[in-house]
């Protein structure tokens, strides 16, 4: 899938992805791959920054953890993350409905 | 130098940020670039293809350091947003406060001019004209006890 196409989506899969438990940003990535069937290719990158803003808005917690010798940033839901990931679930879920519905009056009219 | 701390320093020249969070985000960074080639390794078994396919997948350091810059600016933009109006308000109300102490009687300004001279030495209270004797213990006693009986 284009990287357009998940703009504004972002930063509601990271916090689905971090509900399951803290993450470092590798496993972050690697974990929004294998959620997506491998659809999302999103540049690597993008995460960290959109991990840090998430962070200053006090919807993640982060600290310090070594791992084989090499300092790894672990990433971790806040409370306030929390309820930012139901909210963003439920309206995600109400639009899904709202495009599905569209699509299949769309393939009745059609047929 | 090789390719992973090459871009790290190439990353290093695009950031605008503090020296501290500057500092974190290249470890980060360069912490996830190792461990994505290292993944790439079991893989190809190829040193040089897995860094290539580890910074593919990262993405080119420029538009990461625009993702972090950007996100700076949004950071930096909120926080004048949310603080100036504060500033300025808590700066007019404490020079509104400052103003009514001022001024208000017993305050820090004196509403009467002060006197340009010195003033007068003060004369001993005047003696009334008429003035009351005070009265005899003794007769104030005898007045008391005629009363009692």
């Amino acid at each position: 899938m284009a990287t357009g196409e998940l703009q504004g989506h972002v930063d509601g899969m990271l916090l689905a992805v971090l509900s399951a438990g803290p993450l470092h940003g590798y496993a972050v990535a690697e974990e929004l791959k294998r959620r997506s069937g491998g659809e999302f290719d999103l540049a690597e990158g993008t995460i960290y920054p959109a991990l840090h803003r998430m962070e200053g808005a006090g919807l993640l917690s982060s600290r310090w953890e070594v791992v084989g010798g090499r300092r790894r940033r672990v990433y971790a839901l806040s409370s306030s993350g929390r309820r930012a990931v139901a909210d963003r679930r439920s309206t995600w879920e109400a639009f899904r409905c709202a495009v599905d519905a569209v699509f299949a009056s769309e393939a009745l009219e059609a047929s | 130098m090789n390719p992973i701390d090459a871009y790290v320093r190439e990353l290093a020249g695009e950031l605008r940020a503090p020296a501290w969070r500057r500092r974190r985000i290249l470890i980060e960074v360069r912490a996830h670039l190792l461990e994505a080639a290292e993944a790439e390794r079991a893989q190809t078994r190829d040193e040089p293809t897995a860094v290539a396919r580890a910074l593919e997948r990262f993405g080119r350091a420029e538009q990461t350091a625009r993702e972090f810059n950007r996100a700076r600016r949004r950071r930096r933009a909120l926080v004048r947003r949310t603080l100036v109006p504060w500033v300025a308000a808590a700066a007019v109300t404490s020079m509104a406060s400052a103003s009514v102490w001022a001024f208000e009687p017993g305050g820090g300004v004196r509403h009467s001019p002060r006197p340009t001279r010195a003033p007068a030495l003060k004369a001993p209270p005047a003696s009334p004209a008429h003035p009351t004797p005070p009265r005899p213990r003794a007769a104030h006693r005898h007045a008391r006890g005629r009363r009692t009986r």
